[in-house]
């Protein structure tokens, strides 16, 4: 037994004689942090061997991905998620790992306040170039200090083709909410947006309010005019209403976001008549605008590839391609000469600019944002 | 050997205790501690080499890389060489072994917590501490203890740990960006004002309370549901001859090999406008009405109401069905293992003492059956009080429920608080909700007894 205890501090003495060794230079000199030395390198960038790309569901082309792959040797990590929420909530409880994340204007605004956005420097980007003057320094992100344009939308109503009720477009809030067009169109579907924010700004439109009040008294009006209105709507569904509610006919009329809308149009065209089903309205009320970014979470450790994956991303004929395959419109101006026809034709996906015009964005609440929730919850809840 | 030939011959004189050495529990602590002699000879071969083989850092490698070098090698090695010495000491029977192997459970309890507070790395401490534990469990001798430790253990660790988490946060409050801040402490009131918000009105209107009634209702209604259908089928297998018994009750269960998810989108193909019972309905018994039409009123009615599709869909009812189809199963399982079980012959002799049919079933059946019961109905009746699923897609998001509403808190509105508080609560409701019932079943068995 004794010699055991020997052994056993021989191998201490051991240990201690071989002396150094540990992770040398404290955790800041970790081997994640260094560069791979085999990764490919593109001008002065030295790029990483892989990059993890966390995205909306169908909201790229993969193709663009395997291209940026093949041609600069980074492999890419490809995820998606559900909603800016689903995302947030994944970053704040410090989900690293990520590099490149696709938010919504709003949600920019609050992941910036929070600080989980690393900043950029667009002047280092040749390809900012590309991006319309209309979409470059948002509201949420003054002077692109954090993010660049992905593509952009609108929030308007869907309507079916052929219906006997839509003998000129429903382009108004009045057909989600006026007691005498509810009526008309309940027994066959309405749809509106399982989403605090779009709904409630279509009621605040509807009324003649700015869709960014902070004013109770208006917003318990719009809270009222949901109320009223809400034993005649069919489902509340911003998930997967183009592909379960409107393919199938189940509803007639959608509170709508344009790129949904125009996936539900594609879903039932017909190559003989040379026309989809489904067809969108941008109300003369007024409408919300989106836009979703791309932006690098403060936590990655590849920020200098997620940037030039960034430049990448803006490329002309990258930013054609993206929206070939989603038909949601492009900010990149550049791209405009290499896509379909048909969809930069179409005034569902690219609106006219006197349409462009009534457009708004959703703005940060500041402290109003309790109110909003009080009216959600009463709305849900009822 | 510790155990000589000459102590078998004539018995010990000395206070040496002969259960002491190799017995199960001590073998068991030996090898536990070889393993963990193990590790810390894999730890320390890592450190010694990491300048070769670039090895990824473990979380305890960068806390203890802010010391000198020299600090780990002292640490892995006194480890290393305490759970050998621990170990050898058990395996041998040596008297300082035991003692050896309890200090190097606490060393290495307490160590764990320190590591956690200095390193914030949660696996490693909880593997540490779970090692730890079940060391101190076996050397102690306790059986059962060891032999529940390591379930026991992961309760604490993934159920009742978390809980705690939940509670803290449900004193918090909600920033504007969602995050969670809390009150001063000399504001005690603050603390538990997400508790006082279920209570109260949201624009004159009691609208939580209200939410959780519904959602109360619905799950009563479902259980009631459950065990109306469930009963008879339970019954009926259970009165089957034995060798066919388990054919039915495994056709209950296929159902389980098919996601929820999917069972329930089937549901909704069925039941949708464009579904099956609407296209029978809008279809041939519409064209069937419509060619009667001209004979009596009854059919001109009947062709009215068939030329739109039911409102089957997307309601209140849906939600009923989809919970009473998912849920069925679970009623009828705990119900037919205690009715497999009755003595028949009961029943026998109260047809015999003259009972009539519903007092057979009364008296003799419904109290042999009360545990299958209280068991189906619990399990029907808790998580139909939190379905979140089923009143999202079959209500159409319109049936706002405590499983949605909570999921509104933590998704949507981000107010984690309130979140937390509503489910502390409704677990509260379902405690009590369990306890009544036992209570009662309970006392139920005692007046059966006294009689």
């Amino acid at each position: 037994m004794k010699k055991l205890y020997l052994i056993g501090f021989l191998l201490l003495a051991l240990a201690l004689a071989a002396c150094g060794g540990g992770p040398n230079g404290g955790p800041a000199g970790g081997p994640g942090d260094e560069p791979a030395a085999e990764s490919g390198t593109t001008g002065e960038v030295q790029l990483d061997a892989e990059l993890s790309v966390y995205n909306w569901e169908d909201y790229i082309d993969e193709q663009v991905l395997r291209d940026y792959e093949e041609r600069y040797g980074v492999t890419i990590v490809y995820d998606t998620f559900a909603s800016n929420e689903d995302l947030l909530t994944k970053l704040q409880a410090g989900a690293a790992g990520y590099d490149v994340i696709f938010p919504s204007d709003y949600m920019v605004a609050q992941m910036i306040e929070l600080g989980l956005l690393a900043e950029i420097d667009v002047s280092a980007m040749p390809n900012f170039a590309n991006i319309g003057a209309e979409f470059k320094d948002p509201p949420y992100d003054p002077g692109n200090r954090f993010c660049t344009p992905y593509q952009w939308g609108m929030t308007g109503i869907a309507y079916r083709r052929g219906h006997p009720g839509f003998e000129s477009p429903p382009d108004s809030w009045a057909y989600l909410f006026e007691p005498g067009l509810l009526e008309q169109f309940s027994p066959d579907g309405i749809n509106v947006l399982n989403d605090q924010r779009e709904l409630i700004s279509a009621a605040l439109f509807y009324l003649g309010h700015s869709p960014n009040t902070t004013d109770r008294a208006e917003l318990e009006e719009a809270r009222d005019l949901i109320l009223a209105a809400k034993p005649y709507w069919k489902t509340f569904n911003s998930e997967d209403y183009y592909s379960t509610l409107m393919v199938s006919d189940e509803i007639v009329l959608s509170h709508a976001w344009s790129g949904d809308a125009a996936q539900a149009f594609w879903a039932t065209f017909d190559d003989e008549t040379e026309e989809g089903n489904w067809l969108f309205t941008v109300p003369v009320e007024g409408a919300v605008r989106y836009q979703d970014n791309v932006c690098i979470p403060a936590s990655s450790t590849r920020q200098a590839t997620a940037r030039h994956f960034m430049n990448y991303l803006m490329e002309a004929e990258v930013a054609a391609a993206i929206t070939n395959f989603t038909f949601y419109p492009s900010p990149n101006e550049a791209a405009r000469e290499f896509i379909d026809p048909e969809i930069l034709n179409n005034p569902g996906i690219y609106p006219p600019a006197e349409v462009r015009a009534k457009l708004q964005w959703l703005e940060d609440l500041g402290d109003a944002v309790f109110i909003y929730d009080e009216i959600w919850t009463a709305i849900k809840g009822q | 050997m510790a155990v000589s030939t000459e102590s078998r011959l004539s018995p010990p004189t000395t206070a040496a205790p002969l259960t002491r050495g190799r017995d199960a529990f001590h073998q068991a602590a030996a090898v536990l501690l070889l393993t963990q002699a193990a590790l810390w000879a894999f730890l320390l071969f890592r450190w010694a080499t990491f300048s070769r083989f670039n090895w990824t850092p473990y979380p305890a490698e960068l806390v203890l890389a802010e010391w000198s070098p020299l600090v780990a090698y002292a640490l892995y090695g006194l480890l290393l060489v305490w759970a050998l010495a621990a170990a050898v000491g058990l395996l041998r029977g040596a008297v300082p072994g035991p003692r050896l192997g309890l200090a190097y459970a606490a060393v290495t309890l307490v160590g764990a917590l320190v590591y956690y507070v200095i390193g914030r790395d949660f696996i490693g401490a909880v593997l540490v501490v779970a090692a730890g534990g079940l060391l101190l469990c076996l050397l102690t001798r306790h059986a059962a203890w060891s032999l529940a430790f390591p379930s026991a253990f992961w309760l604490l660790v993934f159920f009742l740990a978390p809980l705690a988490i939940v509670f803290v946060v449900s004193l918090g409050e909600r920033t504007r960006l969602g995050t969670v801040t809390y009150p001063s402490l000399a504001n005690l009131g603050a603390w538990f004002d997400d508790y006082v918000r279920v209570f109260s009105r949201v624009g004159g209107d009691f609208i939580y309370l209200r939410i959780f009634a519904r959602s109360a209702w619905l799950a009563l209604l479902n259980t009631a549901l459950c065990l109306l259908f469930g009963f008879p089928l339970a019954y009926w297998i259970a009165r089957q001859p034995a060798n066919r018994r388990n054919t039915w009750i495994f056709l209950v269960m296929i159902p389980f090999w098919t996601n929820f998810l999917v069972r329930t989108y089937a549901w909704m193909l069925i039941l949708r406008d464009s579904g099956l019972i609407n296209n029978v309905w809008t279809g041939s018994i519409h064209d069937l009405a419509v060619a009667l039409s001209g004979s009596s009123g009854l059919f001109n009615w009947l062709a009215d109401a068939t030329a739109r599709p039911l409102p089957l869909l997307y309601n209140f009812g849906a939600v009923l069905v989809g919970l009473f189809y998912g849920y069925l199963p679970f009623m009828v399982l705990p119900l037919y293992s205690t009715l497999e079980k009755t003595n028949w012959t009961l029943l026998e002799a109260a047809a015999d003492l003259g009972a009539n049919g519903l007092r057979r079933f009364t008296r003799v059946l419904l109290p042999l059956s009360l545990p299958g019961l209280i068991a189906g109905s619990i399990i029907v009746f808790i998580p139909s009080l939190g379905a979140y699923v089923t009143p999202d897609l079959m209500g159409g998001a319109k049936v706002s429920l405590l499983g949605n509403l909570l999921q509104q808190q933590f998704m949507t509105v981000r107010d984690w608080p309130f979140g937390s508080a509503l489910s502390f609560i409704m677990m509260a409701v379902m405690l009590a909700a369990t306890l009544v019932y036992f209570r009662a079943s309970a006392e139920a068995e005692r007046r059966e007894e006294k009689r």
